[in-house]
């Protein structure tokens, strides 16, 4: 059974189960914070906020360029993975993918890879104290960023 | 073209062949070819198919070849040619790999042509594990591949997201899921801030199903094992705390279906472990 890191999304999996069978990874979607930053509202992914922000809501939007090794089921691409995104660096143990990550420079951003970058946002009131952040958006596959 | 003036069976000692007495043995000219066809998601599986033919001079020949089908759940066909004269029997077992119960589905067919082929007979069809064989002749089992009769119960481990990244976990291709628990833990980093992690489901569409928060909330420095299953009453923590449980219903979850976590003050230091997945995969 091999180990992978995904360049996508800085994942780690095995090929396969205990029990052999072949695992199929995808790449998870990334969180959007919204928060309130030197009287600017901003949406930025988890990986940019900063000390002194202040969190307004959350919500998650799809990766760019995710992996997802699920094989197309029909057509003409029948049985090829969905998407290659980034690529993988692949070894036989968490070791040697160890090694080979230290050794490979685009495998450092692979956690914030296909983030969105920072953009202005809609003014949204701060929760009051005692209460959960809110959600960002309605519960829609596309506000949701399926 | 009767037999008796055709030339091809004039004098023929195999179709007198006590090989045919009481057998279920089919007759195959040039045109028909053996083919075998796999469901499987074992990696690394090598199946070897062997039988005997009958051939026209009353002969009694072998055939056997290795056939290495994908791991991803999709059929795959293999086509063999075959001698003129009678199929008598074949088998079809695992060389390496090690298929369990209902992971690998062998269909046993004859086709006519390759191009543009004609399916005009199962000879045999089911499930082939290291200790179950697929066989011509034989009773044909009733139930095929894909139905809850033919489910495997797996404990599926995910993938490990990168710090700052939530879990997400979805159903193979061809495959349905009957979801009975999942856990996962989470390390909190030390930057304050109340993570209140959810689990969702959603379909391939992104349509969602199943969103459930936790009721409270995860501070800095800490870690918590959520467990979501059916069967737990209530949402909460364990008396240490040490786990937190959050219940689901039992779902039949098709594939592509997403499972995943969002969390609420989620920060750039956080960390999900792998999630680990008991299921029924059919």
């Amino acid at each position: 059974m091999a180990r992978r890191f995904c360049l996508s999304c800085g994942g780690r999996y095995s090929t396969t189960d205990a029990a052999g069978i072949q695992y199929f990874h995808s790449c998870p979607p990334v969180v959007v914070v919204r928060v309130a930053r030197g009287g600017a509202t901003l949406d930025v992914a988890v990986h940019d906020q900063e000390p002194g922000d202040t969190l307004l809501g959350f919500r998650d939007v799809a990766r760019a360029n995710a992996r997802d090794e699920n094989v197309m089921a029909s057509g003409p691409e029948q049985g090829k993975p969905k998407h290659e995104g980034h690529g993988v660096l692949e070894a036989d143990d968490d070791a040697a993918l160890d090694t080979l990550i230290a050794q490979t420079p685009a495998a450092a951003a692979a956690v914030s890879q296909g983030a969105p970058k920072p953009a202005p946002a809609p003014a949204t009131p701060a929760p009051a104290a005692g209460q959960p952040l809110p959600r960002l958006g309605p519960f829609s596959a596309a506000a949701d960023g399926a | 073209m009767d037999a008796e003036s055709d030339d091809r069976y004039a004098d023929c000692p195999g179709a007198l062949s006590p090989a045919l007495i009481g057998t279920q043995a089919f007759y195959v000219d040039g045109a028909d070819h053996l083919q075998i066809g796999v469901v499987n998601s074992v990696a690394g599986l090598t199946l070897r198919v062997s039988g005997r033919q009958l051939l026209l001079d009353g002969t009694i020949t072998p055939f056997d070849f290795t056939i290495a089908p994908p791991s991803n759940s999709l059929l795959t066909t293999f086509e063999e040619s075959l001698a003129q004269g009678w199929i008598l029997s074949c088998t079809v077992r695992p060389t390496a790999g090690t298929p369990g119960q209902s992971t690998t589905f062998v269909l046993i067919q004859l086709i006519r042509g390759f191009q543009g082929a004609l399916e005009v007979a199962t000879l045999q069809q089911g499930f082939v594990t290291t200790t179950q064989r697929v066989r011509f002749p034989g009773e044909m089992p009733g139930a095929g591949a894909g139905g809850p009769s033919t489910a495997t119960a797996r404990m599926v481990v995910g993938t490990t997201p990168g710090a700052g990244a939530e879990i997400s976990q979805a159903v193979p291709t061809s495959k349905t899921w009957r979801l009975h628990q999942l856990g996962v833990s989470l390390t909190t980093s030390a930057t304050v801030a109340n993570r209140r992690p959810a689990f969702r489901i959603k379909d391939a569409l992104g349509n969602l199903l199943y969103d459930l928060a936790t009721a409270d909330n995860f501070a800095a420095g800490t870690t918590i094992f959520l467990n979501l299953g059916d069967g737990f009453g209530s949402i909460g923590p364990d008396a240490a705390p040490v786990g937190y449980r959050c219940p689901i219903p039992l779902l039949a979850l098709p594939a592509g279906a997403v499972i995943s976590t969002l969390t609420a003050a989620l920060q750039a230091g956080d960390q999900y472990s792998a999630p680990v997945l008991n299921v029924e995969e059919y």
